[in-house]
């Protein structure tokens, strides 16, 4: 496969996983919740911290 | 999933520089880490980071994941379970949201009062600069430039060169290859050689894979860390406050827009500025050769605490009513009464 066309993919994969039935603005707050879509979707995790004022 | 809260959160296993104000992991779903993501250094907040180096990262991560189970490779962690309110000193004084650098600088308060804190605490995460390479920002783990004579240019690595395990840590990103330096840091390990693993593109076109052992001087993970928060809380006592001078004070007083220029506005107890010399009213140039301009007081004392360690003699070129002189002293042993963070 094509690099370019791979690495689209992969930002496609990722996101779509976490997107599937995710809260409205598109993050998980639930590690728990966040690792159950995890399980049944067969995706790894992308984990977040950061800092909100 | 996004996390904005420390309180919980398992620092064995999310360890990062709590100094950031972003950071990321890739894990599978019982959040063993495939590759961690962020970072910075003292510019800007970002400037380690773009949106092709973390596409390369989610590329890889996602290659791993699609291994067989039993043949990931995950990245090591700290034995056992430690949370922010596992700090007794956060336990006993923190109320309300745990942010991240109020961890990290109960941490640093805890070791200090436990008598384990030594200075490696304070450079924590150290840059591959620290060993003569610099990474190309749009890869995240392909070497960019090596620093001739450098730890790194002895044990052979070369431009182009894809970094891919720092020690036991597998590398898919730049804070990967930090987290590795971190834990090739640590003082059980001291004095050993840091193993390398790179991918190499050979001239006739093919990838080779190559070992390589570094081994850098005494102290080589020393670098800029005037920018972190997280200093206010170490136990180096000061004892003085001051500013860098504006380029209009500069002028009036004959010194570069673009080298040191910290005024001493006060020394009000036992501590660094009194150990040296320092008085009210004076203007640190240089540490003694002159270094680049610093916008923060905090930046200055950063430069200090990358240079010496207690019981160091430290010399201060310092302009003092209209003369430029030299002060020297002895660097103080560290120590902290806080027991608490702002």
């Amino acid at each position: 496969m094509h690099r370019p066309a791979l690495v689209l993919l992969t930002a496609t994969l990722l996101g779509s996983s976490l997107m599937a039935a995710a809260p409205k603005n598109g993050w998980y707050r639930s590690l728990g919740e966040a690792r159950r879509v995890a399980r049944e979707s067969k995706r790894p995790l992308f984990v977040v911290f950061r800092c909100e004022t | 999933m996004r996390v904005t809260r420390l309180a919980g959160i398992d620092l064995n296993r999310f360890t990062f520089d709590m100094d950031v104000t972003w950071n990321a992991f890739f894990t599978d779903d019982n959040l063993n880490v495939y590759s961690r993501y962020g970072g910075r250094d003292g510019g800007e907040p970002e400037e380690r980071m773009s949106v092709a180096s973390l596409l390369t990262t989610m590329d890889e991560v996602l290659a791993e994941h699609a291994r067989p189970d039993d043949t990931r490779r995950f990245q090591p962690r700290r034995p056992g379970r430690q949370t922010p309110e596992d700090i007794p000193l956060l336990k006993a004084n923190h109320r309300g949201c745990v942010r991240c650098h109020i961890a990290r600088e109960y941490q640093l308060l805890q070791s200090f009062h436990d008598k384990t804190f030594s200075r490696r605490e304070l450079f924590r995460f150290p840059l591959p600069e620290t060993l003569g390479v610099t990474i190309r920002r749009e890869h995240g783990h392909q070497v960019e430039q090596v620093e001739p004579k450098s730890a790194a240019a002895v044990a052979g690595v070369r431009p182009g060169d894809v970094i891919t395990s720092v020690g036991d840590v597998p590398v898919h990103s730049d804070y990967d290859i930090r987290f590795g330096l971190d834990r090739s840091a640590e003082p059980a390990l001291a004095g050993r050689p840091i193993a390398w693993t790179l991918r190499r593109l050979a001239d006739d076109g093919e990838i080779l894979t190559l070992k390589v052992a570094l081994r850098p001087a005494r102290g080589w993970w020393a670098y800029d860390i005037g920018w972190k928060i997280s200093l206010r809380s170490a136990p180096f006592r000061t004892g003085m406050r001051g500013y860098s001078l504006a380029p209009s004070q500069r002028r009036d007083l004959g010194i570069s827009v673009k080298t040191l220029g910290v005024k001493i506005s006060s020394i009000y107890s036992d501590g660094f500025g009194r150990s040296v010399g320092l008085k009210k009213r004076d203007v640190v140039v240089g540490i003694p050769e002159p270094i680049g301009r610093v916008r923060l007081f905090d930046t200055f004392l950063g430069h200090l605490l990358q240079r010496h360690r207690p019981g160091d003699t430290v010399k201060l070129t310092v302009l003092r009513d209209g003369r430029r002189i030299t002060v020297s002293g002895k660097f103080p042993k560290w120590f902290t009464d806080e027991t608490s963070v702002p």
